[in-house]
């Protein structure tokens, strides 16, 4: 079942975060996930006030799935995380965990447990 | 190597304090993201899938030993202790904060450097041939040319808001290694009938969405008319290139639609108007003759024969060497120099990566072997344009420790390779990962030496920055519907006899195309003709044949 977070750039660092009930988060699963197109759009609004604000830059809604749904195509494994839901997008798991070449920089490195 | 003037600090310097207040104001809210992104990208600032990307300039990719080490410092103090050459002989740092932006650009001030012109629609930072100054078959050393270029079009007023970038290369050299043809301007170096140097010049030639070899617009025009003939050149794209379609704004495209002949005659027009003026801005011969005194050739050390057989004794000895000094070691004008290859493409790692520790050794090792300079190629190598025959197997046995002696140069593995989607912002699919797959599968450095010389070049996206149009194998990484696939072309190559690679089939899968890569390499094996490289057997066979093999099971 997708549904969607809000995902945008923050300002100072280029740091990837979340929309988590008005304010940003680092982790993809903290996000607040809509079921509800409407209230999608309604946060992406508010979401867009923080950019006046100097928080983020460029904010928009990507589409999630929880892990083990048929159609996530397999990124986090190559990310060798553990996350409850996952961008469908692979450019939005890169985004989510880090470059799939350097595992131990981005998000990937604080959530991976244990370096398998 | 050039050194800074005091006007050259000075602007760099002003450049760094004036960055500094606009970041300010951007964070403080007095600058909006749409007026700030032009003014971060004149500074080579990229905000990219992680973090900003800084793109700092490398002058047609020379570097002294102190320049490498305050990269190194970079590296270590702002971004995760390493760096990108890319095949703009610049270096990319990845993981920037804005807020440090400005503290770097006054790091690099502190060793005469920045990171002006690496972005935006100006003339980018100017390019040329890794060998220049050093190999024994160039007609002049293309450095001056290049920095006169530099000083001439940094901040040109006219040229700040061109259509589109606007990228220029000089190769001085016989063989051209600077990839002129596929450039907006190429400049090759020539003789006239007098045997005097003169200036070749191509116009619109360029990879991306719509690859063109450029035309050439002069055969051999007098350097004292280099500037005015550029001023011409960008005049006339200044007035006629598109600015209302991104994807048609670059020369190339004006080029195409004018046609070469055209093109030539509104620039022979501009160029007999500026001729004509009394204010023309530069006296070239002179600019030239004081520009040649920062790049006068090192002072060579006495080399004996002993120092001589001592190399072929080592040679001899140790078969790794051997090979090394094989594919690495070029021939240098000056007897018993030589100029080596220090390879970034180790199979298996990430190609034109360099941690800091690789750069401070490399650092130390250039300033007391290599006459204080190191150079980026294209090819996102780097290279000792200056080393001495008698030290190059201690060099070696240096580099084996550093991971950097892959006796690769021209291999098989010796791929260019773009970041792909692992960090940039504009890629459709990865281009990494599949690099590394490749140098993997045929590491083996026998076989790589059995199959010859044969280049992959890899992009992430239509944009081309892997240069996979040029590539004896090209590969273009697409989205189809959420995955990952891999278009190859075949037949490309950047050299004097330069061409545009032809598209073989539809595109193969993530899991395929290390397969098919394999019996490209097979049907070419199987195919060649005594000693035919690889761009040989293709340009005698085409496409047909790898076709047939590739997609035999459809
Ligand atoms: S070719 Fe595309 S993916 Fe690769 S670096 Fe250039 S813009 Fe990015």
């Amino acid at each position: 079942m997708q549904q969607r977070v809000i995902t945008a750039s923050r300002l100072q660092d280029g740091c990837v975060v979340y929309w988590r009930d008005g304010a940003w988060v680092l982790f993809i699963d903290e996000a607040t996930r809509f079921t509800d197109v409407k209230k999608c759009e309604g946060a992406l609004q508010q979401a867009e006030e923080a950019v006046g604000r100097q928080e983020v830059v460029s904010p928009y809604w990507i589409e999630v799935v929880p892990i083990g749904d048929d159609e996530f195509n397999g990124g986090l494994a190559s990310h060798r995380v553990t996350s409850k839901w996952v961008p469908v997008r692979y450019r939005e798991v890169i985004r989510a965990f880090g470059p799939s070449v350097h595992l131990h920089f981005g998000k990937q490195a604080l959530l991976r447990k244990e370096d398998t | 190597m050039y050194r800074y003037d005091e006007f050259d600090d000075k602007m760099v310097r002003e450049r760094a304090r004036q960055f500094r207040g606009q970041v300010a104001r951007r964070l403080q809210g007095a600058l909006s993201e749409e007026e700030f992104k032009p003014l971060r990208l004149m500074n080579g600032l990229y905000l990219q899938l992680h973090a900003y990307m800084l793109r700092v300039a490398i002058p047609y990719g020379v570097l002294s030993s102190l320049q490498l080490r305050q990269l190194a410092h970079i590296a270590d103090k702002y971004d995760k202790g390493y760096g990108h050459f890319t095949t703009r002989q610049n270096i990319q740092y990845n993981w920037i904060k804005l807020e440090e932006t400005p503290d770097i650009l006054e790091d690099l001030a502190d060793v005469e450097m920045h990171a002006i012109q690496t972005s935006g629609n100006c003339i980018r930072n100017v390019t040329a041939d890794h060998f220049a100054g050093a190999s024994a078959d160039e007609i002049d050393d293309p450095r001056p040319y290049s920095e006169l270029i530099r000083q001439w079009s940094t901040f040109h007023p006219e040229f700040s808001f061109l259509p589109r970038k606007f990228k220029i290369a000089v190769s001085g050299s016989a063989e051209d290694r600077a990839a002129i043809k596929v450039h907006d301007i190429g400049i090759g170096l020539v003789r006239d009938k007098q045997n005097n140097v003169a200036l070749r010049i191509i116009v619109g030639g360029g990879q991306g969405r719509t690859p063109y070899i450029g035309a050439t617009l002069h055969e051999c025009l007098p350097v004292g008319d280099m500037l005015d003939y550029l001023e011409a050149i960008l005049r006339v794209y200044n007035q006629w290139g598109r600015r209302d379609n991104l994807f048609k704004a670059r020369i190339k495209i004006l080029v195409a639609h004018l046609g070469a002949e055209e093109m030539k005659r509104r620039v022979d027009e501009e160029w007999q108007r500026i001729r004509k003026t009394s204010n023309r801005a530069v006296d070239v011969d002179a600019s030239m003759a004081r520009l040649r005194g920062y790049f006068t050739p090192p002072t060579w050390a006495q080399v004996s024969a002993q120092d001589s057989k001592e190399f072929q004794a080592q040679c001899q000895k140790d078969e790794a060497f051997s090979l090394w000094v094989r594919r690495n070691v070029a021939a240098h004008r000056q007897k018993g120099y030589a100029i080596a290859t220090i390879s970034l493409k180790t199979p298996g790692s990430i190609a034109g990566d360099a941690t800091s520790h690789q750069m401070r050794a490399l650092a130390d090792l250039t300033e007391t072997y290599a006459h204080d300079e190191i150079r980026v190629s294209h090819e996102q190598n780097l290279v000792w344009p200056h080393v001495r025959e008698a030290d190059l197997y201690h060099l070696w046995q240096e580099l084996v420790g550093l991971d950097l002696a892959s006796p690769n140069n021209g291999l098989i593995t010796d791929m260019i390779c773009c970041p792909g989607m692992d960090y940039c912002a504009l890629a459709t699919a990865r281009s990494i990962p599949l690099a590394q797959r490749l140098g993997v599968r045929f590491q083996d450095i026998q076989r790589q030496n059995d199959i010859g010389e044969l280049k992959i070049k890899i992009s992430g996206c239509i944009n081309a920055c892997g240069h996979h149009h040029v590539g004896h194998i090209g590969i273009l990484g697409v989205d189809r519907r959420g995955e990952e696939y891999y278009q190859i072309s075949l037949g490309g190559h950047a050299g004097d006899d330069a061409s545009l690679g032809q598209i073989v089939g539809p595109a193969f899968p993530s899991d395929k195309i290390v397969d098919a890569v394999e019996t490209i390499v097979a049907t070419y094996l199987q195919k060649r003709q005594g000693k035919e490289r690889f761009l040989d057997t293709w340009r005698r066979l085409g496409n047909d044949v790898f076709k047939e093999r590739l997609y035999a099971s459809d």
